[in-house]
Parts: C-alpha cells; structure tokens; sequence
C-alpha cells in the first residue's frame, strides 16, 4: 500500500485518482490519531476515555474543519506525511505538489469521515453518521462535538483473528461478573 | 535467505526457525531514509512471481559474497522492482479503469486485497520486461527509488 503515490499517478480517472488519495489521507489521519492516543495515554495515565476523546475530536476538527488552521495543515504536515510515505517513489512528489494547495478538494472527505470511527474504535453518537452526509457539512468550521463520542472502544488490528483469546477472555469475565447477583458486589 | 534467520536444535531433537523479519528481499533503497532496507520490503506475492530468485540480503552489508555477486543480487531487486513499477501498477491501474467505471463501485473499492493480489502477475510480463531491458545498472551507480524508476508516465 506504500505504493499508492505511484497508482495515484498512473491512473487517468479523475475518479481513481480521487479514490486512492483519500486512501493515502485517510491512513496518514488514522496513524496520526492513533500516534497522538499513544503519546497521550503515556503521559496522561487517565483511566476515564475523556481527555482522549478530546484529544481525537480536536484533531478531526482540524482535519475536517474549513479554517485556516486546517488549510495550513493539509498544505505542510499532511502533505509531508503523504510524500514521505506513499508518494517518494520516481517524481511522484512533483506530480502531487500540483495540487498541493487543493489537496482537500482532490480528496473524499465523507468517506474517510464514515471510515475512522470503527478504525479508532469510536463509538459515536445515534444519527451522527448520517447527519454528516448532508450537503456542505464539511464548510462548517466544528465537524465535530465531545458529546458526538459516546465511548471508545478496543480495536482489534492483527489481522490474524476477528476474536483473539484475550478479547475472549475478556468477555468471558465481563459476562461471569453481570451474572453475579448484585449483592456481592456490595460485599467488597 | 537473510543472513541473521536463526536455526536452533531443541531438547526435543526438532528443529526451529526464528528472525523471518528479513526473509523478504528489501526494496531498491529509498533516499533519506536511513536503512530502509530493514523495514520497506517486497511482497511475498511479487517475489513469488518473479522468475528470478532474490536476494534477502540485496543492498545491506549482510552480502558476503564477491562484488560482482553482490551486485548481481541488488541488480536482481532493481529488475523486480521496475517490473512493479513500469508493469504490474500499469496494468492493474488499467484493469481497473477499465471494468470499474461506475462512480459508486469506485468509491467502496477495496483497494488492500486487490492491489496485494496484484504480485501475483503471469510470467509473460516479467519476460517481456526483461527483453525489453529497460534500465542499465553498473556496480558504481548508487540505485535509489528515484533514480531507477524516474518520470512516471502521466
């Protein structure tokens, strides 16, 4: 998939064209967010999901947002983080640079919208998916709330298993622990 | 195979393997980023359909052998390369554009399995390309991305 500099290029569908780009934004988006919760959750050592989810809808906001700071963004930060991961291969760079003060515009920013949140593990808020379908939502500076986040969740990415043994494990104690009558809880 | 796989004998009288991190062969070094060849590596599907065996050890200092050997291994990972380059991405591109037109079908591609099963490409190509010898590689060019691969076609 680092090759996607090279199909975006050699594709002549604008279409196409579209289709792997907003796959190379969405993952440099993904590996960020997941980046900045690591950083966070060694420093922060918050037990509750508060300051993360903070933390994720402040940077969606700067992804999503139609503000300067989220132009200046995708011109430097992303752009470099799209050129140093999938488009450094022959000119690929030079080819994407004509477009660099138009990448959001060259890129599907709903789909890549719908796609994160079972990516980050987000579980977000009855009707918040469908709301962001509506014409021109991503012209508003705020794309998205704290209260849009009701929760995160663990995402399984090894690929090997849908239900590794730990996760099994996990249910399994969840379960055995709401079986319980709740007077033994009271106990302890 | 790369030269740190470990084989080790057990007390059970087996053998096991360890360190497959390396097995597949790197791709052609890319600038600026300092020893790319531990971490930026070929598909098992493209190194399985490339007529050519390759080299684990291709542009690393774990090569032994004489200089001439040693660049006949990293010659070998350029020609695999350009062969993904200039022939297996061109026509999956042009595969694709071809049978997918409808705007929808494009926007829910799944583009991870198809381009992964893409290394796997019928010999025919992989000769004509070789016939066709489209680049030259001394022992004292430095191979990077760049300068094997080029301009890309528009």
């Amino acid at each position: 998939m680092r090759h996607l500099g090279v199909l975006w290029v050699t594709f002549q569908s604008e279409q196409w064209r579209i289709r792997v780009l907003t796959e190379a934004v969405f993952r440099v988006a993904k590996n960020t967010i997941q980046s900045l919760m690591r950083k966070a959750i060694k420093r922060l050592e918050f037990v509750s999901d508060e300051p993360y989810i903070r933390l994720i809808v402040g940077f969606i906001n700067l992804l999503f947002g139609d503000t300067e700071d989220s132009d200046n963004y995708w011109h430097s930060e992303l752009w470099w983080n799209l050129i140093k991961n999938f488009f450094f291969v022959g000119d690929c760079r030079n080819h994407l640079k004509k477009i660099r003060k138009e990448l959001k515009k060259h890129v599907d920013l709903l789909s890549i919208m719908e796609r994160l949140p079972s990516k980050l593990g987000l579980e977000m808020r009855n009707g918040y998916l469908k709301s962001i379908s509506i014409k021109g939502f991503f012209r508003r500076a705020v794309v998205m709330k704290v209260s849009d986040i009701l929760s995160l969740f663990p995402v399984v990415t090894s690929g090997m298993t849908e239900y590794p043994r730990a996760f099994i494990l996990y249910e399994q104690v969840c379960s055995f622990l709401l079986s319980l009558p709740s007077f033994v809880f009271q106990n302890f | 195979m790369p030269a740190d796989i470990e084989v080790h004998r057990g007390t059970d009288g087996k053998y096991y393997m360890l360190d497959f991190a390396r097995l597949w062969p790197p791709e052609v070094p890319t600038q600026g980023l300092q020893a790319s060849f531990l971490i930026r590596k070929m598909r098992p599907e493209l190194v399985r359909s490339f007529p050519k065996p390759l080299c684990s050890d291709a542009f690393s200092r774990f090569q032994t052998g004489e200089i001439t050997e040693r660049d006949e291994n990293n010659r070998e990972v350029v020609e695999a390369f350009i062969f993904l380059m200039k022939v297996v991405v061109p026509s999956f591109t042009r595969h694709l554009e071809s049978t997918i037109t409808d705007p929808l079908a494009i926007r829910n591609f799944r583009l991870t399995p198809a381009m992964h099963e893409k290394g796997n490409h019928p010999p025919f190509f992989i000769e004509s390309l070789i016939a066709h010898s489209l680049f030259h590689f001394s022992r004292n060019q430095h191979a990077t991305l760049g300068s094997v691969v080029g301009d890309l076609p528009e």
